[in-house]
């Protein structure tokens, strides 16, 4: 009975235990379908050994020398002055970067929320922050026509903030109520 | 801290171990000397700057036959995509067809052989490098691979019939 191909594979790279070997040196003894397989992988072999690598006298010497000298200069160099991937280093400082705009949006809003509130001024001089404006719809229901309403614009003029007024999202925001 | 002379002895122990090895390896992947060099260079480098502890001497061969290996095949990577690149834009014939008047039959011999190693696949290609320039042990290339000898078997085989076959389609004369 043959061998498989890959036993045979194996047998030519001598890479089969004593035992295997020996039972396929004996079948190939007399079997020239399988010793065909055995001397094709050894012309693949022949033939890669014809393209090998080009003599370079001293190039051991030559390349060691290299490496010693970029070892050494880093070496001299110290920490800070190592080679640092130029990638990882942009990568590390936009991350921070995000960080840090990320942290100062965050406070930034906290601190001007109640500032950019806008109110409501009535003639009585009471004033209605738009956060209750249910309580102003409520005081003009139940007023007469006479009322006189002043819309009071925020204190600072930071309407910018987030991109758009926030008094105007404010009163997007009603009116879509 | 590293202990001055003494790393750099040993250091250069380990390179003296496995530089002939390397430079065979990585020169049939990338087809240049140059080339070939500079990656051994690059590997050697970054060995002793990750100054990793190895168990034994043959640990750090295999570390640095993976890192050649794969440094190998990024730069032939890069350079097929160039070069298919700028043949789009000369709008070129393949390599293939440019070596009609070499009347020498040794070097299209190792023309022929050189173009079939080149079109296999990358995990069949690494695997007959690693053992016909190499010379590694089916369990070598295991460990250098991070695959079972098994695994290494099939593919050595497979990649030996994947390269005759190529090569029988073309003549070639073998001295």
């Amino acid at each position: 009975m043959c061998f498989d191909d890959q036993v045979l594979s194996a047998f030519y790279d001598e890479e089969l235990e004593e035992i295997w070997k020996r039972k396929v040196a004996e079948h190939l003894e007399s079997c020239p379908v399988c010793s065909a397989k055995v001397a094709s992988f050894h012309r693949t072999g022949v033939l890669l050994s014809s393209v090998d690598v080009p003599e370079k006298p001293f190039q051991q010497n030559a390349v060691w020398e290299r490496i010693r000298h970029s070892v050494s200069t880093e070496q001299e160099l110290g920490f800070w002055s190592k080679r640092v991937s130029i990638v990882r280093t942009i990568g590390a400082i936009a991350a921070v970067s995000i960080l840090v705009f990320g942290i100062s949006l965050f406070v930034h809003r906290k601190s001007n929320d109640s500032s950019l509130t806008p109110g409501i001024s009535l003639s009585s001089g009471e004033v209605i922050q738009t956060g209750e404006i249910g309580s102003f719809i409520k005081l003009v229901s139940d007023s007469d026509d006479s009322s006189v309403l002043f819309i009071q614009l925020p204190d600072k003029t930071d309407f910018k903030f987030l991109g758009e007024p926030q008094f105007l999202r404010e009163a997007d925001y009603v009116r879509g109520r | 801290m590293r202990d001055g002379e003494d790393e750099i002895s040993n250091f250069k122990e380990v390179y003296e171990s496995i530089f002939p090895v390397l430079i065979k390896v990585v020169y049939h992947i990338v087809g240049s000397m140059e080339v070939a060099e500079d990656i051994c260079q690059e590997t050697f480098i970054r060995f002793y700057n990750k100054n990793i502890r190895f168990p034994s001497l043959d640990e750090s061969r295999y570390w640095l036959i993976r890192v050649a290996k794969n440094l190998a095949f990024n730069y032939y990577r890069r350079r097929e995509r160039e070069y298919r690149a700028v043949k789009r834009l000369r709008n070129e014939k393949p390599l293939a067809d440019d070596g009609g008047l070499d009347f020498i039959f040794r070097e299209e011999t190792e023309k022929i052989v050189k173009k079939a190693l080149e079109s296999l696949p990358e995990k069949l290609k690494s695997v007959l490098v690693l053992k016909e320039y190499g010379g590694l042990s089916y369990r070598d290339i295991a460990k250098v691979l991070h695959i079972s000898e098994n695994n290494v078997k099939i593919r050595v085989f497979r990649a030996r019939t994947a390269l005759q076959q190529k090569i029988d389609k073309e003549t070639v004369h073998v001295f």
